[in-house]
Formats: structure tokens, C-alpha cells, sequence
């Protein structure tokens, strides 16, 4: 299904756009449901028993289960259809945004009015400007003209049709999950100041405001027609966040500034030195105290071969080139590296808060283990669920 | 970061993965690539059809006359809505369904 926004930004459509975006979406549905666990049985019932007749043993990495699938009918039909399908996401939304970009940008430039600092001299690194990202045409910058937050609807639009409803009524689905296991889990924390990284339109920035009602939220972004367009996004449901355009690389907040630096989706669409530079300054402007978090794809080495292998198809098929590059690090790794002490690491599994419901999250705030590897854990079809982790910066001595 | 640095494809993805155009290539030959994505917009042409003969036919049935407005209209309610993707994934089946393992 797709999602109907929940703001004065959603789009106008006609019947035929409708007929056009529900049929992406159940094409969509019946390839990441049907095809893919068609995909799983052409695994456990032939490739796996050729691939053992040659090698004398299984797959054992994600690489090895992807070589030994390309050649057969299901991995064919699977990835054929989910390239296309990708791209029709794109072509069912594009020329909605484009026929109604003058409307967008009046209503967002009112509502956003105060609520978003741009930097006009602010460079935009080439992992968003040099490729379209997830086949995103203009990726997330578009023409990045001031003012003109298209680039910012047509991801908005776009996700409403991608998700299939498994992001939420309102694409907000992994911050709500994620700020209630925090907020339950942590009730000691209490931030004051909350930065979320690379926050692209604010979907999952505004669950933050919710939870901690007190606190200051600040979205920050590269790319300023996102940033406007959440600024607008966020006014018109009411939710008081602030957004400024800044590269989580080099960030213009002082010292010791936030109590809790978050990011969801961000982190695999950035190289292993631009980790390492984000988590640095992440580290800087957390309070002695504070917590660094992350939601993200599951680590290969936490994963079974094929698992991995179904999760890293993203890398090579849906132009996510950093993909698994971040997915083969071992997440405690990346934070030690960056000087947080590895006895504050910590990560975890929330099931859906949208999917299973409140009560499924706060079993999992209960639970004192999660287990990574189910094929549900990262994996946009029924049944998800976020991974996350986190680490604590050091308490003053 | 030069412009170089970065491509829509992995370091180490193997050139044959891709076709002639740079696209993804799954089948031995590229155009099959191509007219999987020419079957599956075809059937999206095609549902776009058969929903606006559906919004018709419920219209007239009712009223015996179809407005624009009262086709429009159809779009916000829920039954239709909750109608139409039951139809719609039995339509994927029944199109589609060729595409699955036996």
C-alpha cells in the first residue's frame, strides 16, 4: 500500500497516478515477499547442493552465495524485476513533484520560515552529488537551487511508495521505534540537546521531539531543498525542530553541545573514512555522559551467508556503493576506533514499532540479548525489524 | 574526494555484472534485462486501465452517470481502497505468476 502523507506537502493526484503508485507497490510486495522467499528455496534446494558438490562444503560469506546465485532462474527474475520496480518508485512520483513544484516550494518556504539555516557555501560531498543514489533521480541535492525543496517531496513521495506501509503512516516508523526503546531503556538519560546526522527530510527526526518534549531537536543535512522541505514538513505537524544544512564531517556545534547524536540510514551511504571523520565528531560534541546512536543495516558478521548476501544485493543492483563496504565492519569496531570506550557499546534488535505494536518494543527493552540474524532483522517486507547501536561517551573523571 | 572516487557500483564488483550500458545485467543476454522492465510497466499500464474502468463502473452502477468529482471522490474511500489492493494482488498473481518457482 502506499502511504498517504500526513501534511499540507502531500500531493495532489489524479486517479491515474494512484492506479500507477498501487501498483508499484504491490509489484514491490509480491517481489520482496513471493520472489525473494522463492529465492530462498532456489538456495536450499539447488544452489546450495551444487555449490557443495563443487566446493565440498556451504557458502560461507555473503560473496560466495551471491556468485553461486547469479546464474540461477530466481535470482534472475528476483533482481531483474527489483531493478525496474526501483525505478518505477522514481517515475511514479517525479512528474507528480514536478507539476506542482511552484505550489511546493510557496507552501514550504511559509510554514518552514525560521525553523532552517542554510549555508550557501557549503560543499556537497560527492557520495550525494556524483551518483543517484538508490536510482533517486537528482539524488538527494537535485539542482540545488535555494528555495526549491522538490528534491526533498520527491524522496518524501517516493518513500510513501517504496515502504509499503512498513515505515509507517507518517515514514516515521524507525524513529518512533528507536526513540521509545531509548527513552524506556535509558530513562536516566533526560537529553536536553538532540542532533540527528544526515536527516535528509526530518521523517525520523520529529519521533525525538515526541519523546522528549523538552528538549531541543536539531536535523542536520547536506543537501538544503531536503533540509527546507523538512523544516515545512515538520511546522506543518506541529513539531517545533530546527534543521541546518552541515556536514556531519565537520560540524559548527561546540564542545561537549548534545546529549544524544543520532542517525538512521546515514551511515552506509558514506565511505569508512567519512565514518570515521562523522563518529570523531560525534564523539567532540557529545556531553561527557552522552550517547552516540546509530540505526542501521545488520553487520555481515552477524548474519548467516545468505542473509548477508540478500542484504549487500542493495550494494551492487540499487547504486548503494558504500553499502557493504560499512555492512562488513564490525559496528564496535567503528566506535572503538573513534575513542569510545568498547564497555559502552552496546546494540540491539526493535521489532517494528508500526508491525508489531508498542507492546513487541517494550519486550524487546526488557530483553537482556537480541538475536541479529533473522531474516526479518533489516529487511523491508513483513515482519521487519531495526537494527541499532549505540555507545556512551566517558562521565567526566 | 575526486569525482572519480565515487561510482554508482562497489570497487570490487565484477565488471560482468553489468551490461554494455552500465546498467545492471542479469540474464546472459542484456535486452531480456530490458524487456522485464518493458513486461512489468506494461502490466502497470495496463492495472492503470482497469482501475479507471473499475472507478466507472462502480459510478455508474450507482448513479448511472460518472462525474470526474465522484470518481475522485472514490479515492479517499477506504473500502474502495481496501478493494482495490485486494484486486490488485491477484492481478499481480495472475500476470506474474509465471515468474515464480514451481
Amino acid at each position: 500500500m502506499t502511504v498517504v502523507l500526513k501534511h499540507d506537502m502531500k500531493p495532489d493526484l489524479d486517479a491515474e497516478d494512484v492506479a500507477r503508485q498501487r501498483f508499484v507497490g504491490g509489484l514491490r510486495s509480491f517481489i520482496l515477499n513471493d520472489l525473494a522467499a522463492d529465492m530462498r528455496r532456489a538456495y536450499d534446494s539447488r544452489v546450495v547442493l551444487d555449490f557443495k558438490r563443487t566446493h565440498g562444503r556451504e557458502p560461507s560469506t555473503g560473496a560466495e552465495v551471491h556468485e553461486a546465485m547469479r546464474p540461477d532462474p530466481a535470482f534472475k527474475t528476483y533482481s531483474a524485476l527489483r531493478v525496474a520496480a526501483q525505478k518505477m518508485v522514481w517515475d511514479s512520483v517525479v512528474p507528480v513533484v514536478e507539476r506542482s513544484r511552484t505550489a511546493l516550494n510557496a507552501a514550504a518556504a511559509r510554514a518552514g520560515a525560521g525553523r532552517v539555516e542554510l549555508d550557501p557555501s557549503l560543499e556537497v560531498p560527492r557520495s550525494v552529488s556524483a551518483i543517484d543514489v538508490h536510482f533517486m533521480p537528482g539524488s538527494y541535492t537535485g539542482a540545488s537551487q535555494p528555495g526549491d525543496v522538490s528534491p526533498g517531496a520527491i524522496y518524501d513521495q517516493g518513500l510513501a511508495v517504496f515502504s509499503m506501509g512498513l515505515m509507517g503512516e507518517n515514514l516515521d516508523d524507525i524513529g518512533l521505534s528507536m526513540s521509545r526503546y531509548v527513552s524506556r531503556k535509558f530513562p536516566e538519560l533526560r537529553p536536553k540537546r538532540i542532533l540527528d546526522l544526515g536527516c535528509t527530510i526530518g521523517h525520523n527526526t520529529v519521533p525525538w521531539k515526541k519523546s522528549y518534549p523538552e528538549a531541543e531537536v536539531i536535523g542536520i543535512d547536506v543537501a538544503g531543498g531536503c533540509l527546507e522541505y523538512a523544516a515545512a514538513r515538520a511546522a506543518m505537524q506541529g513539531v517545533d525542530v530546527r534543521f541546518r544544512q552541515m556536514n556531519a564531517e565537520r560540524l559548527a556545534f561546540p564542545d561537549a553541545s548534545f546529549d544524544l547524536v543520532f542517525s538512521s540510514m546515514f551511515l552506509h551511504e558514506l565511505s569508512l573514512k567519512t565514518i570515521g571523520r562523522v563518529f570523531a565528531e560525534a564523539r567532540r560534541v557529545l556531553r561527557p555522559g552522552g550517547l552516540m546512536l546509530h540505526m542501521e543495516l545488520p553487520p555481515n558478521a552477524e548474519m548467516g551467508p545468505f542473509e548477508g548476501f540478500y542484504l549487500d544485493w542493495d550494494c551492487y543492483y540499487n547504486v548503494e556503493p558504500f553499502y557493504k563496504a560499512f555492512r562488513d565492519q564490525d559496528p564496535r569496531e567503528l566506535c572503538r576506533r573513534a575513542g569510545f570506550a568498547p564497555q559502552g557499546y552496546f546494540q540491539f534488535v526493535v521489532p517494528s514499532i508500526g508491525g508489531y505494536g508498542v507492546t513487541a518494543v517494550d519486550e524487546a527493552i526488557a530483553a537482556e540479548t537480541h538475536t541479529v540474524n533473522r531474516e526479518t532483522t533489516g529487511r523491508l517486507a513483513a515482519g521487519i525489524q531495526w537494527f541499532g547501536f549505540g555507545s556512551w561517551q566517558e562521565r567526566a573523571q | 574526494m575526486s569525482a572519480a572516487d565515487v561510482t554508482p557500483i562497489p570497487k570490487d564488483a565484477p565488471r560482468g555484472y553489468y551490461g554494455p550500458d552500465g546498467q545492471p545485467q542479469f540474464f546472459q543476454d542484456p535486452a531480456m534485462d530490458r524487456f522485464a522492465a518493458v513486461v512489468v510497466k506494461l502490466a502497470q499500464e495496463f492495472w492503470v486501465v482497469a482501475e479507471r474502468l473499475d472507478a466507472i463502473e462502480r459510478l455508474v452502477a450507482a448513479k448511472n452517470i460518472g462525474t470526474a468529482q465522484e470518481i475522485s471522490r472514490l479515492l479517499s474511500d477506504p473500502q474502495v481502497t481496501a478493494e482495490r489492493e485486494a484486486a490488485l494482488a491477484k492481478f499481480i498473481a495472475r500476470t506474474l505468476g509465471s515468474l515464480r518457482e514451481p
